[in-house]
């Protein structure tokens, strides 16, 4: 048996060696003995410089971090671990006429919707609404009256007749009582006679 | 940490992994339970550091765990498994400066259930553990990191040369010659005559 066979037969234990052949050189070579001896130390050099056992509550965090670390992935795989892209097909010619199509769809059902907001936005103007307001006093009347007098505290004496002009902006009063009413008269003739001279002047002045 | 079922201490590794790909955490608790030595003791002597190697058990086991769709069956999970803490391990150790004296606690910073160096040995045999660990530190740190690997892989993983080949890659007789080398180094750079006292 030579040295080299022994030295590999004691660093990486094969037992393909017969123990007493070893044993009977080791006992004739005192370099392959120094070697063996100093397998040994290291052997026990080894053993003697075991980590410490973690503790069972130090193996349980490490598993709570594990399991922690598991359940992060799953609810965020990272990029490896993400499925493989499928290979890339060849386009389809239909394929692109249909996408074309839908973009085309997409830009006129845009275009229509912009129309429609166009069509819309006039309303929300300040002269739209007040188009619209207009539209409804004439189906409102009393409620335009009270809305557009700008002094609605107005004295009338016994007898006298208050004219009230206003148009859409502003009103104004005007006194139309005769300067010299008929002391003793109807006061309701006289009233509807002035009126009557208000609402056609020319006639009256025929 | 989950019970692992009552059957999982019958299952083989294989069986386990099934489980686990199908989301049982009771499986890869189980799993974990029953690697978890050996991988700590593996990246304890690639980093010499209970803390680093704790967190190198954390992280290879996410990975594992993580990628089982990867793992095509073709050698033991065991074996996977060791790559991966072998992998994690050298980054690890790429990453960090290795760190020496830091004992473990229980995961909240004490050190109560971790016996000082004092109360293992006793300081009139001569050096004390820490100071056998420092020494054969130093010289593993000497090693290669592929002598390292395959000589630690050889010495606490109990993995048969086959499994270590097929953890690192490499051809059995390259596992062998590798850990003749590592061997011899190791006795060379060593300081016996000093450290024999002690053991």
């Amino acid at each position: 048996m030579r040295c080299d066979e022994v030295i590999l037969e004691l660093a990486a234990p094969t037992a393909d060696l017969d123990l007493a052949v070893m044993a009977e050189h080791l006992a004739g070579c005192e370099a392959c003995a120094e070697w063996a001896r100093r397998a040994e130390h290291l052997d026990r050099l080894w053993n003697a410089t075991r980590p410490i056992e973690p503790s069972p509550a130090a193996w349980n965090a490490v598993w709570s971090n594990i399991a922690e670390g598991l359940a992060r992935r799953e609810a965020s795989p990272a990029p490896s671990a993400l499925p493989v892209a499928a290979p890339a097909r060849r386009p389809r010619p239909g394929r692109w006429i249909a996408a074309v199509g839908l973009v085309g769809l997409a830009q006129a059902a845009a275009v229509l919707v912009a129309l429609g907001l166009a069509w819309r936005a006039p309303s929300d103007a300040p002269e739209s609404r007040l188009a619209e307001r207009d539209r409804s006093i004439r189906t409102e009347p009393t409620a335009i009256r009270s809305e557009r007098l700008v002094d609605p505290v107005v004295d009338i004496d016994a007898g006298g007749l208050m004219v009230i002009h206003f148009d859409r902006k502003s009103s104004r009063l005007e006194d139309r009582t005769p300067a010299e009413m008929n002391v003793g008269a109807d006061i309701g003739m006289e009233m509807t006679n002035a009126m009557e001279s208000i609402a056609t002047p020319q006639m009256a002045a025929r | 940490m989950p019970e692992a079922p009552t059957t999982a201490v019958a299952m083989p590794d294989e069986l386990l992994v099934s489980h686990a790909r199908s989301g049982d955490q009771a499986a890869c608790a189980e799993l974990f339970r029953r690697h978890r030595d050996s991988a700590y003791r593996l990246a304890y002597r690639q980093l010499g550091n209970e803390h680093d190697a704790l967190d190198v058990v954390q992280e290879s086991m996410i990975k594992a765990f993580g990628a089982l769709a990867d793992f095509d069956g073709r050698s033991g999970f065991r074996t996977w498994l060791m790559r991966i803490v072998v992998n994690t391990a050298l980054d690890w150790g790429r990453r960090r400066h290795r760190r020496a004296g830091v004992q473990i606690g229980d995961g909240t910073g004490g050190s109560a259930d971790i016996p000082e160096p004092a109360d293992v040995d006793d300081p009139a045999q001569g050096l004390h553990r820490e100071d056998l660990r420092r020494a054969l530190d130093r010289a593993l740190d000497r090693l290669t990191p592929a002598l390292r690997t395959t000589f630690v892989l050889f010495a606490d993983s109990g993995l048969s040369y086959k499994e270590i080949a097929e953890t690192l890659g490499i051809p059995v007789g390259t596992v062998m010659s590798r850990i003749h080398s590592a061997r011899e180094k190791l006795q060379a750079d060593l300081d016996w005559d000093r450290l024999s006292e002690s053991l």
